[in-house]
């Protein structure tokens, strides 16, 4: 993530109030720095490895574009949280990093390698084996198979949130939604039915959102 | 705004601004009462609200709470609100009426519970609510023809016509639902200009231009108008009492500082957890034991699918297409019934369902988020039945402020799941008639009720039919922790409804 794409368009919009201006400006040009705040470095090393196998951002954006994610979680999560958390989870903050360390422990005695070392593909086995509560430890600052499960869905909102809240997805998805107004006037939208998208909203650059996912449910 | 000193002793003390504190507080300052509003959050300006949902969060009771149970429930949007006009700066202003039976479920069915009193009872109330706050909705209400909405409704969106579609096609009677939102522009007596709704989509990011119904704009400038004090940014944690046991006032943190306020009444509008909390804490208003338990929600399964065309479910109000014909379904092997709506929703909500409601990753979940434009779904309401294992306690943890943390737990019951896989179902089906693909069912459960319930034996309730409690004379409840089942609707209207009958009954004593 050397490469540094131009601002999205969006942030140059009319329809951003400058509050909302501030907020994605400050998300997009977040400092890149390779250490982490909260988590330790090897807690943060198995993140960086997680979250492409969770969300390949390579589906989604160029090269350039792509979000560094595990740093807007690392830095979030010494933030204001969201006001809740799973009754059998430890405190957000110390519950990553413990989850995170149960995870590089399992890679090592599992593979003898760090999460870096495995393939998507197994990276991604991984991830359902957490999500089905099939990996965990007993030992102290460490998670259970069940509070891994617990975790997993934590895991997956904060990377989720974290990609869909930068303007770097919204422009490459196509997404309006913040586009509402600027400080004068509530604008809105005048147009709410399907396919009037008005010129001010941005169209998808990403090809897959234009086609269909095969059908099926999970 | 008047202000009174701390040292004045207050008719009235009421603690929280939203739903249940704002209306009675509104009723009992133009009756001439002293009162002070305690509100644990800020004030905050409509114009500086911003759609960007991760710093809208703003609005959402941030103390940290412990979820627990088979079904723990995600706690902040949709439920539990901050600053001056509570949950309703974030609440989706979706405003359907109680339904009759729901408040009778025990007499019709042998399970649940019946309420005390009926909905006639409650009728006057909510037409009192829905004329003042503003509430739009169709000419031609096609589950209840009496009643007349004072605003026509805002235009249909995306995800509300394709619910048309698919109830046209299964023969499911549909209608512009009630929303607590006003589309022409209105002078509000006591607070200004109040813009007519331009769709923006951002409702639970807080409403900008007024349109959206809130205490904020409504009762609590009345409330003002007659006296009433506000006071932001107040934490109460002490409810004190005299030796006959009887409230004398309470303690707040305040930048730091604790201020005793003294009261002769003390209504506490908090919510269904931090009511419930509170009591605990201060080890009061107990005897019946009731305090913390049955905690309800709603039953809220959504479906999602995607369309051929291009949606954009942030546009529009979210979530207008309301059904009531499965509020007693004829193949229904539950209690009770459910409302349908339509869903839009703003992108990371939207993505946040997908991450816990989903197991997808790698290409498939970058495939499913590339489709945001165009989702839309369904979601469902459904009435939640008490259950003795569902409760608020104090955890072992404590907070900033030494106040142990709340420990909620969630488990559906037998009737709950019946009703999600009755309803998983049937949205499924809408949704194939719509013409969507990759249909997806969330397992969720939305709003907080109950841990006080109301009744009229003091053995199995925490407070009287009014709001009173029965253990403390000058303590009341004004807030969704009364009610005694939770009925389909969701749970604004019957709060504000509840809070102006406890203002009354208030006023007669």
């Amino acid at each position: 993530m050397t490469t540094h794409a131009a601002p999205p368009e969006i942030l140059q919009s009319d329809r951003l109030s400058s509050r909302t201006r501030s907020i994605l400006q400050a998300r997009s040009t977040a400092p890149r720095t390779p250490t982490a705040r909260t988590l330790s470095p090897t807690a943060y090393d198995t993140l960086t490895a997680l979250v492409p196998a969770l969300l390949p951002q390579d589906e989604l954006l160029s090269p350039a574009e792509v979000i560094d994610l595990p740093h807007a979680i690392d830095r979030a999560l010494t933030g204001p949280r969201d006001g809740w958390r799973f009754a059998e989870l430890p405190s957000d903050a110390y519950a990553w990093e413990a989850a995170l360390l149960t995870i590089a422990e399992h890679t090592q005695n599992q593979f003898g390698a760090s999460p870096h070392a495995l393939s998507p593909d197994q990276l991604g086995l991984l991830l359902d084996h957490i999500a089905a509560g099939q990996i965990g430890s007993e030992t102290p600052d460490r998670l259970t198979a069940f509070q891994m499960q617990r975790w997993s869905s934590d895991f997956r909102a904060d990377v989720i949130e974290a990609f869909l809240a930068h303007p770097n997805a919204q422009q490459a998805l196509g997404i309006s939604a913040y586009l509402n107004g600027g400080d004068d006037t509530l604008t809105g939208f005048h147009n709410v039915t399907p396919d009037t998208a008005e010129t001010f909203e941005p169209s998808p650059t990403t090809p897959l959102t234009a086609t269909q996912p095969e059908e099926h449910s999970s | 705004m008047k202000t009174y000193p701390v040292t004045e002793t207050a008719d009235v003390v009421i603690i929280g601004s939203g739903a249940g504190g704002a209306p009675l507080a509104a009723r009992l300052a133009q009756a001439g009462k002293r009162v002070i509003i305690l509100e644990a959050g800020p004030h905050f300006k409509a114009a500086d609200y911003t759609p960007d949902e991760i710093e809208a969060r703003e609005l959402y009771w941030l103390n940290e709470r412990l979820s627990g149970g088979v079904n723990p429930q995600a706690f902040g949007g949709n439920n539990s609100g901050t600053g001056v006009g509570g949950s309703l700066l974030h609440y989706g202003a979706f405003m359907p009426r109680p339904d009759p039976r729901d408040m009778m479920l025990h007499t019709e069915t042998g399970m649940s519970v019946d309420w005390p009193f009926q909905y006639d009872e409650l009728l006057p109330y909510i037409e009192k609510v829905e004329a003042f706050i503003g509430v739009s909705g169709p000419k031609h209400y096609p589950w209840d023809p009496t009643r007349h909405y004072h605003y026509a409704p805002p235009p249909a969106n995306s995800a509300a016509l394709k619910m048309r579609e698919g109830c046209d096609a299964l023969g499911i009677r549909h209608a512009d639902g009630p929303t607590a939102l006003i589309t022409n522009t209105i002078d509000q007596p006591h607070f200004g200009t109040r813009e007519a709704c331009v769709n923006c989509g951002a409702c639970h990011q807080g409403c900008r231009n007024g349109a959206k119904s809130t205490p904020d704009n409504t009762w609590l400038p009345l409330a003002i108008a007659h006296g009433a004090e506000i006071r932001a940014d107040c934490v109460v944690h002490t409810l004190e009492t005299d030796q006959r046991g009887h409230i004398t006032g309470v303690v707040y943190r305040h930048k730091g500082r604790d201020i005793r306020q003294n009261c002769d009444q003390l209504v506490l509008s908090a919510g269904a957890v931090e009511t419930a909390r509170l009591l605990l804490h201060n080890g009061l208003a107990n005897r019946s034991g009731q305090v913390g338990e049955n905690y309800m929600t709603h039953i809220s399964t959504q479906a999602w699918g995607v369309f051929d065309e291009d949606l954009r479910p942030n546009r529009g109000y979210p979530s207008l297409t309301i059904t009531e014909d499965m509020m007693r379904p004829k193949d229904a092997d539950f209690a009770g019934g459910y409302l349908i709506q339509s869903l839009g929703m703003m992108p990371v909500t939207w993505g946040s369902l997908v991450a816990r409601g989903t197991t997808r990753r790698g290409p498939e979940l970058a495939r499913t988020l590339a489709q945001y434009n165009r989702s839309a779904g369904l979601g469902i309401h459904g009435d939640c039945m008490p259950n003795p294992n569902n409760r608020v306690v104090l955890s072992d943890e404590k907070d900033a402020l030494g106040i142990p943390k709340p420990l909620i737990t969630h488990s559906y019951g037998p009737n709950e799941l019946a009703m999600h896989a009755h309803a998983s179902k049937l949205l499924t089906s809408l949704w194939q008639a719509a013409g969507a693909k990759d249909i997806r069912i969330l397992d969720r459960a939305a709003h907080m009720i109950g841990t006080a319930r109301m009744g009229t034996n003091a053995d199995q309730a925490v407070v009287s039919p009014y709001g009173q409690s029965f253990d403390i004379p000058n303590l009341w409840i004004s807030d969704h922790s009364t009610f005694p089942s939770a009925t389909a609707a969701n749970p604004a209207l019957a709060i504000m409804a509840l809070s102006l009958r406890t203002a009354d009954a208030m006023l007669r004593q």
